[in-house]
């Protein structure tokens, strides 16, 4: 019997803070590929014990042959992931279309080329990798969708959800199992979908289907319809792009688990968030250094001043932000270049304790990995003097 | 005047090989020692930390590389290269002069020194010795290197050698003028003349009678490609007349098997990009010889690179799981840089502490058999076959004192 895996500790408004399996929530799922976070090795990704969590889609579970994973004793074990739950999806969050699929099957890309997953092949990938958490296999569509198409990916979704339970419990899996919400930009249809999977027995569910385009206006109308119809005692996660104030509109909503490729993102582009977690702290700092420095116009106040708990409560939805811009400091334009600061003055993380702006323009711009490694840190570390 | 006292630990008995530390003005350098090479300010694929924790004591940064970014200039301004990496140990630095002749085509050596195009905007500029030194003061590398007049290895055209020789002992004098921090940073002389011992001998001449003014000593141009024959012998010339009081650094030599032999003809230092590159591509380094990670016969294998290392990679991952993510995730480049950078330097240690216990000999006996009197086929040594030890190397050990 697998023990109850969500618990609500403080709830304002839609917000909550709670416990899932250790982590705390809200939080992130971190992004992965092929069993590692981008540019980490373990000591690195050991730096930030805020990550506790990763996402791996099921491609990058099929980019191992099923024997070794057998013969390895799952994913983390093959991985060295041994601290850090893996939650298994459809989705490739680098992509921005809809996961393609038919009537039984999507496909994904694998090195070896583009691959069908059905929900016994899907079923058949969870039993040898073990997942702490999987979502269900779905039939996932864009905002764009026709009606007609929409009421099929929720068929579909159901359908394969039933599968994947039943196949779930013919393994008789540790695993935890989040239902894959699905249904386009079709209010009607989102609701339907929500509701049907909120009868079956789930531990959780997963909003499938965002982050492709649609308008912040379409996706927060069709969250609060799909977390109307799901029970409270359950986490409910998202895939998005993960922009800090997506994160802050989703979780104002009741959303308690961001799948987010945000930070990974500005790494590759070679940004720096400068978005303190606790601005309150910061704020002395930084209009001490804008006023030392007034030659940093990229550095905008960071929107949300206030305490996290409170920001929830009161984080109104706002127009889409633009990308890679807000809070966020470029580190490949030469003003950096004779920077001696840290990425963000009075941070604790590796990143700004060791190394300084400069250093990391330098990599950067001298295409060195260490400068990514050092901007992941940054981005997905600790923020918190 | 020096920035630079070399302490020997243990003198082999019965090699050249000596265990000794160079105390530098970031800390001791316990020889002999593979110094990795950080051509851009970061050794590739991993943090400074890592680099640390393997036990390095010294790296290498490439002269030429800086000085076109992040700049001579902009380090000084900012205190330094140490305080820019924020790297608290030594480091060696390169005069830039060899980066030049091999990665430009259009470069070309005069007296006054080397003048090439500019990568960046095509314009003409001139590399001098009095310009080398003052970028490497800049830098403030521990250790700079003299600007010699490079010829390839493998050339054939004697006259050119013994011009190149000739400059090279001219060079040598407008560095040690040029060099404006000898309380600080430690100029080391290269010797040249190609693979002719006669050139080589009046290379050797020439730099002792500066000794006064150099704190030590390489051995250049040994390592383009000649032959292995050659390159002992040269190698052997130098560690014969070189003061024994001071460290000897063989340039750009960095095979394990080279770093054994030389070591026994009584080299201290040595550099090489050769075990982070090839760990870039997949390849890692095993006393057997070499792992090629991303040969098929991998993809089930849940045994580590080698059963025998301690480093991070072999501890916590498989040869499977590295054969899968081989050239794809950059974090497959860092697993496998750390274990052969972590092989190198066990090596070294394990050298260093054979010095010192007197049992060199075996050590070199036992590293050979290893290598090359084996029966597994999991490894491979560059086309050499198994059991059966490069007549060069019988050769140069017989020189140095070990019967293979
Ligand atoms: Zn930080
Ligand atoms: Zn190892």
């Amino acid at each position: 019997m697998r023990k109850m895996a969500f618990e609500i500790a403080v709830k304002t408004g839609h917000a909550r803070l709670g416990q899932f399996r250790g982590i705390e929530t809200p939080n992130c799922f971190l992004y992965s590929r092929k069993g590692s976070a981008p540019h980490f090795s373990p000591d690195n990704l050991a730096k930030i014990p805020e990550v506790k969590a990763l996402q791996v889609p099921v491609a990058d579970f099929l980019n191992f042959p099923e024997s070794l994973l057998e013969k390895a004793g799952g994913f983390n074990a093959l991985c060295n992931l041994k601290n850090h739950l893996i939650y298994m999806t459809p989705r490739d969050l680098t992509s921005t279309e809809p996961t393609s699929g038919g009537d039984k099957q999507i496909y994904v890309n694998t090195p070896r080329g583009i691959t069908q997953v059905n929900p016994a092949s899907y079923m058949n990938v969870h039993r040898v990798s073990k997942p702490a958490i999987m979502a269900s296999l779905s039939d996932e569509v864009g905002y764009d969708a026709t009606p007609n198409r929409c009421r099929k990916s929720v068929d579909r979704s159901l359908k394969w959800l039933d599968a994947c339970l039943e196949a779930h419990r013919a393994q008789q899996a540790e695993s935890q199992v989040f239902a894959t919400i699905q249904g386009g930009g079709q209010v009607k249809s989102r609701g339907i979908c929500a509701k049907s999977m909120a009868e079956r027995p789930v531990d959780g569910f997963a909003l499938g289907g965002f982050g492709l385009g649609e308008t912040a206006q379409l996706r927060y109308s069709l969250i609060d319809v799909i977390l109307s119809e799901l029970p409270e005692n359950k986490p409910r996660s998202i895939a998005l792009p993960g922009l800090p104030e997506e994160v802050l509109d989703c979780v104002s909503r009741g959303v308690d688990l961001i799948e987010g490729m945000y930070p990974y993102m500005l790494t590759e582009q070679g940004f720096a968030a400068i978005f303190p977690l606790n601005p309150a702290i910061h704020a002395n700092e930084e209009q001490k250094d804008s006023a030392a420095d007034a030659k940093e116009p990229d550095q905008k106040r960071p929107r949300h001043q206030t305490d996290p708990t409170t920001s929830i409560q009161d984080a109104q939805p706002s127009a889409p932000p633009s990308p890679l811009t807000i809070g966020s400091l470029n580190l490949r334009d030469k003003q950096y270049a004779r920077d001696t600061r840290p990425f963000l003055p009075g941070c604790s993380c590796f990143a700004c304790t060791n190394h300084t702006r400069a250093y990391t323009h330098h990599l950067l711009n001298a295409d060195e990995i260490l400068g990514s490694i050092l901007l992941q840190l940054y981005v997905s570390g600790s923020r918190d003097a | 005047p020096s920035a630079l006292r070399y302490e020997v630990i243990a003198q082999c008995k019965q090699t050249r090989a000596r265990a000794s530390v160079v105390h530098l003005p970031h800390g001791p350098v316990e020889t002999p020692v593979f110094m990795p090479v950080g051509t851009q300010g970061t050794i590739k694929a991993l943090t400074l930390e890592q680099v640390e924790s393997i036990g390095y004591q010294i790296i290498l940064s490439n002269t030429y590389h800086l000085a076109l970014r992040p700049t001579a200039d902009l380090l000084d301004d900012l205190g330094g290269l140490h305080k820019f990496m924020n790297w608290k140990r030594n480091i060696l630095t390169d005069s830039g002069g060899f980066q030049m002749v091999s990665l430009l085509e259009l470069s070309q050596v005069t007296e006054e020194g080397v003048t090439f195009r500019s990568p960046i905007d095509g314009s003409p500029m001139l590399l001098t010795p009095e310009m080398s030194i003052q970028l490497q003061n800049k830098i403030g590398s521990d250790i700079m290197m003299a600007l010699d007049d490079v010829v390839s290895s493998v050339s054939v055209d004697r006259e050119r050698f013994v011009e190149a020789t000739h400059r090279t002992l001219r060079w040598i004098d407008r560095c040690i003028n040029a060099h404006q921090k000898p309380q600080t940073q430690n100029l080391f002389g290269i010797v040249q003349g190609g693979l002719d011992a006669e050139l080589r001998a009046l290379c050797l001449e020439g730099m002792l009678q500066r000794d006064a003014y150099l704190p030590g000593y390489a051995i250049g141009g040994v390592s383009g490609g000649e032959d292995k024959n050659a390159f002992w012998r040269v190698v052997e010339q130098c560690t014969a007349r070189l003061p024994p009081q001071k460290p000897r650094y063989c340039m750009g030599v960095g095979y394990p098997l080279d770093l054994v032999v030389c070591t026994a003809l009584g080299v201290d230092m040595y550099d090489c990009v050769y075990p982070a590159r090839t760990a870039r591509f997949g390849t890692a380094l095993v006393p057997q010889g070499l792992l090629r990670l991303k040969n098929a016969e991998f993809a089930q294998d849940l045994a580590p690179i080698d059963s025998t290392c301690a480093c991070p990679t072999c501890q916590q991952y498989s040869r499977a799981y590295l054969h899968s993510v081989v050239a794809q995730e950059s974090v497959a480049s860092s697993l496998i840089t750390c274990h052969n950078l972590f092989y190198m330097k066990r090596l070294m240690n394990e050298a260093r502490q054979a010095i010192i216990q007197q049992r060199f000999p075996q050590f070199v006996i036992d590293f050979l058999t290893t290598m090359f009197l084996r029966e597994d086929s999991s490894s491979d040594n560059e086309g050499v076959v198994a059991g059966t030890v490069p007549q060069w190397v019988v050769d140069a050990l017989a020189v140095a004192g070990i019967d293979v």
